[in-house]
Order: C-alpha cells, then structure tokens, then sequence
C-alpha cells in the first residue's frame, strides 16, 4: 500500500491544517471549499491526502498519525493514558502488545522509547473466539476479513519500526515470540472464552512486568476478595465472553504464576459520543515476574461506579 | 425456533473488539418448560470395602469372586455389577435414575457418555437396550474398574480413551443421546466442552452438574465463581450452565431437578436436558449487519 500522506499528490490543497486532534480531524473531513480557509499558506500538501486515506478505515483506535491528522477512532486512550501508569521511559526494553488491533499501544510502548516493540494480533476476524457455528457461517457468508482495519496504514504513517507479528494470544511461547521486559495488554480477556489459558501464555513471554488492563463489572463488587464474572448473553456484533469483576482478573494473573500482582487504577474507558452511563469500567493491574516482582507504587483499590 | 433466539446470533456486524457496548445487555430469561424435580439425598455410608484386598497381581484374574475384584479398585460410580454386588462408588445416580429423564426405551439409539468414569450411564443406556453405547474415558484415566463392571454385567459399550476437546463427527460420529456428568465444573473452558459435544449431538443431552446455590437468587443473571483452587475453573450459577448449552447451539434448554447430595458435602447439582438447534441460526448477510455505535 502506498501511503498518501507519504507522497507529493501536486493537488491543490484545500484544508487547512489544524492542530492535532479530534476538532482538526472533524474539521478536515467535512472540508471547506477552496479558497475558504483562513490560512491557506500554511498548507501541508500531504495532510489532505493523508487525512482522505485515513477516513476510508473503520478506526477502533483514536491515534494521531501526523500532520494533524487524527483517526476517528472508537476508543481514544489518549486522555487516560496516565491511568495506566507506564513507565516514562522504555530505554533498552523489549516490549509486547498483545492483540494490537490499530496498535496504539504499540506506537506509544514505541514513542516511549523502548528498544523493540512486537504487536501480535489474529489475522482474519474468523481467528477471533467465536461462538459454536458462528466461524464456519462467517466463512460460508463472506463476511470473513482482516481483524485488524488500520495497523498498516498507521504504522507507515508513523514509519514505525513494531514488528507486527500474526501470532494468537493462545499461541505465545517463548519459541515463538522470545521474552520481553514488559508486556501490554488491554481489553481483550473479556473477549476470550478461556482467559486463563490466554494469561498463562502471557506470563510463558514475560520475563519483567505485564500491564494488564482489562475491562470489569462493576455490578460484581463485592468489597471482600470474592472472585466473580457474569457470562453474558450474545450482543449482536460483539462477543464478549465474560464481564469478570477485578478480583478475578488479579486471581488469574496470580494463577498464571506471576509473583505478585498489583492494582493500579480503575476508570471509565473513553469512548467519544458514547453514553456515561454505558462506558465499560477498566481497571489496570501490573503483574511482575521475579526480579522485577516488588510490589511499588500499589495503590488502594477504587470503586467505579 | 422464537424470534428472540434468533437475534442473538446476528452476525458479524462492524465488530468492535475490545469494548462492550452497551453495558446493560439484554439478559435472556431461563425457564424450564416443566417443573424441575428437587432430590434430596441424605449421607449414608456407601456399601462396606472388604477386610482384605487382594494384590493387584490377582486383580486380572477372573476366576476371583466378583465381590473381591471389585473391591480391589477404586469407584467413582456405584454400580450394580449383579449377584448381589454393587461397586462402593462416590456417586450413586442409581437412587432417582428417573430424575435425570433417560427414555426408558432406547431401541435403536446411538448412546454417548462423555468423560466417563466407570461408566455408569453407559451401562444404564445399554441396560435400556441402547443399540451403540460409547463410553468415552479420559486419555489417562484409570479404566481397571470399567474393565470389571463392563466384563461382569456381560456389556458391549465401546470404550474410547479420547478427550472431550477432539470429538467430532469425523472421528467418533453423531450420537442420539450425549450424557455429560460431572466435567464442566472441572475445566477452565467449560463452553469448549459443550461445543464439541454439540459437534457430535444429532438427538438430545443430559448434563449433571454441579452449581453455586450461593449464586442463585439473582434473577435472570448467569453468574459463575472463579476458582484460582480448582485450577481456574468455574462454579456456575444455572442459569449460566443452560446460557452454554444454548450458545453452543442446543435449544428447548430444560431444567429437570436440582439434586442435593448430602453423601457428597451437601453438593449441589442440576439435571438439564437441551437438543441441538438445526434451525438456521443466523440470518441472511444483509440482515446481519449490527450497528452498535
């Protein structure tokens, strides 16, 4: 694919370019007539182009390519990106994303500087944990396709060096994938039928530290350390396998064999245009391993309500 | 098939993976379409074990009395071998057979016994003149007793040493009745286990399993316990049990008794019955699409 922003189109540039963010990007892609824009010299040449590209993916994450040209993502982490307490500098770490989907996470374990990244996800959404006949009808249908809109074109954009790796959860191992200093994952247990399992690969590629940032019920609290999870009945065009309360994310990490576990925050995901009250609540926990299991900086756990 | 059934199997829309919106979902009402039987099954010792048990070398020989080579192994099920023997298991489904609805005639059905221990329903099901019985046991299981009770009661039910996790119509076939006791509350993936089950079901399946009566009472809400003791398995509410069946695809999910066995610390355990949905489960691709910003 070759990547619009990335060349000279000798078109007539027509938007001018905002800063980044959500109000820029809006703005680019309604568009105004030429000759409109106030500062028709401060044109880029390539944002327009870029901006045109990036508007034909189904975005789920909001990621700032560039140039002022943001993706209307359905999630947008950006503003809750201290939330997940990472740490400030990645210098001389191997990192994981696991299930990268548009590889935010990959980009920014990326940006902070971390000597290598890879980004593993499922290939075809026929790859993902589906129902029983539910795969063998979206293949039959045609409806089968690439899980992932937007990786690619991202990461040209940000002439990324991630390596974007074809790899399931279920199939990390240290064979496959080597080891890494710290591994992060979000929002993908509850769309796994089997999540132990899935953690206990994670923990097999982690030599250092797992950030795992999932989504949790709220409505399971019990204030003790009873571990609960609701098996939800079928949404149509999501499947979600269990809402799990935080203790038993935490249960699980301990069970894969970290050695110690650690809750670090709780929130409100943000999903821009989407109801308070349906916003999935999150909680962050850093799981260590060995050396690197000390149990800094926990902090008490928080209610979402 | 209902028409509420069918939307849940709406397809492929523009999936969101990773996020769950809306949060309140649309929670499916269990019912049982008959009311279910409760059993209560009081603690009372299990038949006496010899004085003396032989040594495992004179286990194989079948000139011992019958009463001997039984209580050279261990039983998980208490089965009546004949001549008045019946083996010292920790289960006896023989009490309230009738609760768990096996068709008293089975004449010319094709019989399935998942994860069998010492085979118990398939005996039952042979007994109730099952034309195909197949006994599957676990691929490292012990099969000594089976062995014993199969060769006393004169049986011809196959035994299989196969995982739940590969049957499929092309290695074992498709059976008339599947009956499942005892395993989905002992794997981390208890809805893997029903879909390959379902893969294999053509005529109707038995589940006996256990449930949390502790998360019972929250209405339609399935719930279920994660137990990091228990190897990551799951303490399952009912209603979360009959939701498996259906999302592996059985319809017309039934409760048919809740059993408390005081014999095995006060545990508690439900009876359903379920067939495999052959409707068309999906509606065509144009219909499928779901937006759910």
């Amino acid at each position: 694919m070759s990547l619009p922003g990335r060349r000279d189109t000798g078109a007539p540039a027509a938007v001018t370019t905002g800063p980044p963010g959500r109000e820029a990007w809006k703005n680019g892609r309604t568009g105004s007539a030429p000759g409109q824009g106030a500062a028709e010299s401060q044109v880029d040449p390539g944002a327009e182009a870029l901006r045109a590209a990036a508007a034909a993916i189904d975005w789920y994450h909001t990621i700032d390519l560039g140039h002022g040209v943001v993706t209307e993502g359905l999630v947008d982490h950006r503003p809750q990106l201290d939330s997940y307490h990472l740490p400030e500098s990645l210098r001389g770490m191997r990192c994981l994303d696991v299930a990268s989907m548009d590889g935010f996470w990959s980009f920014e374990l990326e940006r902070r500087g971390a000597d290598e990244v890879v980004a593993i996800d499922v290939a075809r959404r026929s790859d993902l944990d589906l129902p029983y006949g539910v795969r063998e009808e979206i293949i039959r249908s045609g409806q089968d396709g690439p899980a992932t809109a937007g990786f690619e074109f991202a990461h040209r954009a940000l002439e990324s060096k991630v390596d974007k790796k074809i790899v399931s959860v279920y199939e990390l191992s240290p064979e496959r994938v080597g080891q890494f200093d710290l591994v992060f994952l979000s929002d993908l247990l509850l769309h796994l039928r089997d999540p132990q399992t899935a953690l206990d690969h994670v923990r097999s590629v982690c030599r250092g530290v797992a950030y795992v940032a999932d989504v949790c019920h709220p409505d399971l609290e019990t204030g003790d350390s009873t571990c609960l999870a609701e098996y939800p009945t079928w949404v149509p065009g999501e499947y979600v396998w269990w809402r799990m309360n935080a203790n038993t994310i935490g249960s699980m990490l301990l069970e894969a064999g970290f050695d110690t576990v650690d809750e670090l925050s709780r929130f409100r995901l943000n999903v821009p245009g989407a109801k308070p009250e349906s916003l999935p609540a999150k909680v962050v926990f850093r799981a260590s391993v060995g050396s690197a299991a000390r149990s800094a900086g926990s902090r008490p756990m928080q209610a979402v309500r | 098939m209902s028409g509420p059934r069918r939307e849940r199997w709406l397809g492929f829309g523009p999936v969101k993976i990773g996020i769950s919106l809306p949060f309140a979902v649309d929670r499916r009402v269990f019912r049982s379409s008959s009311r279910p039987v409760a059993i209560a099954i009081p603690a009372e010792a299990s038949e006496p074990l010899p004085a003396r048990r032989p040594a495992p070398s004179e286990l194989d020989r079948a000139d011992r009395p019958l009463r001997d080579r039984v209580g050279a192994v261990r039983w998980f099920d208490s089965i009546d071998v004949g001549d008045g023997v019946v083996t010292p298991g920790v289960v006896d489904r023989r009490r309230h057979v009738e609760a768990y609805d096996i068709p008293p005639q089975l004449t010319g059905k094709r019989c399935l016994e998942v994860t069998a221990h010492d085979g118990f329903w398939s005996f039952e099901m042979e007994r109730r003149h099952a034309s195909a019985v197949v006994s599957a046991g676990l691929p490292n299981g012990p099969d000594a007793a089976f062995a014993i009770a199969r060769e006393a009661l004169g049986s011809s039910v196959a035994r299989e040493r196969i995982s739940v996790l590969d049957l499929s119509p092309e290695l074992t076939g498709t059976f008339d009745l599947v009956v499942v006791d005892g395993l989905l509350g002992v794997v981390r993936d208890p809805q893997r286990v029903l879909d390959r089950v379902r893969s294999v079901c053509r005529g109707s399946i038995r589940v006996i399993e256990a449930f949390d009566p502790s998360l019972e009472g929250y209405g339609e809400a399935c719930l279920a316990g994660y137990r990091r003791a228990h190897g990551g398995s799951w303490s399952m509410n009912v209603n979360t049990i009959a939701q498996m069946l259906r999302v592996a695809g059985f319809a017309r999910v039934t409760e048919l008794a809740r059993i408390f066995d005081a014999a095995r610390s006060g545990r508690t355990e439900v009876v359903l019955g379920a067939e495999p949905d052959e409707s068309e489960r999906m509606l065509e691709p144009s219909k499928r699409l779901i937006e759910i910003r």
